[in-house]
């Protein structure tokens, strides 16, 4: 077995790569995204309070690096305004896919992807085979104490706009078929804003996110309880399509 | 239709937030569901050790930093669900590769390689700040001209430092396919990088 080479930071890097690769190794996500994602597994307050501390510390060796060295270089290579026109100007669009596939590996990145998912029964389940089943376990569960987190406190009756860009941001993943996230986003809106104002909306997404993921018969459901409860909304004839289907 | 409306609509049904909230989603489990004390002590301890790896794999994927952090959480709530299925030794490979398999289940569309809009304007309100994001953009900016399975290799190996053995094993392909995607991953994004500088130094001299 041959030994790996050394990391490009490590050496053979020019001032600008190796700028660009640390200040990606140093991405952390905010101390909000961590709560937020540890709030919705459920995990202790004492453990996020913990993988925030962790945050201050560099990750990998290399990112021991002071900021100081990616401010430094690209204070000098990045005048205003500069990337910006470099990138509109097609400097960087260059095509590199010409090079030749290695044999025997002309399958795209999404099979590559995909394929240790297919093939590794030791390893985590496709995600879109795996749902429907998780989704099953976790309704027969229903019964059982579930490791709710504490919701957060209530939103200000101000807090509109937070709410609409949440709303928004559910619609424009159901216009792009991101079904998953669509749904990841009208459950973060049922976490955040329980008496939320656009508590229709969402339902309303919720049921064309469903229906648009295949969960037919569960999208009707949804459908005449929304015509159930909301017989005049401007979203009904919508909906009723939803329901009719 | 009018926000006073709908704040009606809303308040009409007191009692309907709190069932939605309740309500499993079809596809996407709510949290993670109630386990032993020792599974959550181990899904602590691997989210405060990985979460951070996992959620900038994601985003070198080109996920917002908003998408990466729920696709960090749908890693997670999949790994809590095979807890007894992963070795000790492969937490991180699992997440990486779970991780990998959401990003693609998300879909393309998802992605956003663009730089900010108004990139402009921050480079001359906050530099200090913006350096560092700058730097972030520029380098997923990079990646984004590398062809995906050879960029999927070199975020692996030159930004989280995984082995190439870990790497051929996450991905099922032979360690020399590893070695000759990371060389070619590397000729590419320093081809483009390269680029990047002479339009760079271009500019600013103009």
């Amino acid at each position: 077995m041959t030994s790996d080479p050394k990391r490009l930071t490590v050496v053979g890097a020019t001032d600008l790569e190796r700028s660009l690769l640390q200040a990606a190794r140093r991405e952390r996500p905010s101390h909000e995204l961590t709560a937020r994602m540890a709030a919705g597994l459920g995990i202790s307050a004492a453990a996020v309070t913990a993988a925030a501390a962790v945050t201050t510390a560099a990750p990998g060796a290399a990112a021991a690096a002071p900021v100081a060295v990616a401010k430094t270089t690209l204070a000098a290579w990045v005048p205003a305004g500069v990337l910006a026109a470099a990138v509109a100007a097609g400097v960087v669009g260059v095509r590199l896919s010409s090079a030749p596939a290695p044999v025997g590996q002309n399958k795209p990145a999404a099979a590559v992807v995909a394929a240790p998912a297919e093939e590794m029964p030791a390893m985590a389940p496709p995600v879109g085979a795996s749902t429907e089943r998780r989704s099953e376990k976790i309704r027969r569960r229903t019964a059982a104490p579930a490791v709710v987190p504490a919701p957060p406190a209530p939103v200000p009756a101000g807090d509109l706009r937070d709410q609409i860009a949440l709303v928004d941001a559910a619609r424009t993943a159901v216009k792009a078929r991101s079904t998953a996230r669509a749904l990841v986003l009208l459950r973060r809106y049922d976490v955040s804003y329980p008496g939320g104002a656009f508590r229709p909306e969402v339902l309303a997404l919720r049921i064309e996110a469903l229906a648009e993921a295949g969960h037919a018969a569960e999208a009707r459901g949804l459908a005449r309880e929304f015509l159930a409860r909301y017989p005049h909304s401007p979203l009904a004839d919508r909906v009723g399509r939803v329901a009719q289907k | 239709m009018k926000i006073r409306d709908m704040t009606r609509l809303a308040l009409v049904k007191a009692d309907d937030a709190t069932e939605r909230v309740n309500a499993p989603i079809a596809g996407i489990p709510k949290t993670a569901p109630a386990r032993p004390p020792a599974d959550r002590s181990r899904l602590e301890r691997m989210f405060t050790a990985h979460h951070a790896l996992v959620w900038r794999t994601l985003r070198r994927r080109g996920l917002d930093a908003d998408a990466a952090a729920d696709a960090t959480q749908q890693t997670f709530l999949v790994a809590a669900e095979r807890l007894p299925d992963i070795n000790h030794d492969s937490e991180r490979a699992f997440l990486v590769g779970t991780a990998l398999r959401v990003a693609f289940s998300w879909g393309r569309k998802t992605v956003r390689w663009q730089l900010d809009e108004d990139m402009d304007r921050r480079v001359g309100a906050a530099r200090d700040v913006l350096d560092e994001q700058t730097a972030i953009q520029l380098c997923d900016l990079a990646l984004s001209k590398v062809d995906p399975e050879l960029a999927e290799i070199f975020v692996l190996f030159e930004l989280e430092d995984l082995t190439s053995p870990e790497i051929a094993a996450l991905l099922e392909i032979p360690l020399g396919t590893v070695a000759s995607r990371l060389r070619r991953a590397r000729e590419q994004f320093r081809m483009v990088v390269s680029r990047l500088e002479l339009a760079m130094r271009r500019e600013g001299n103009a």
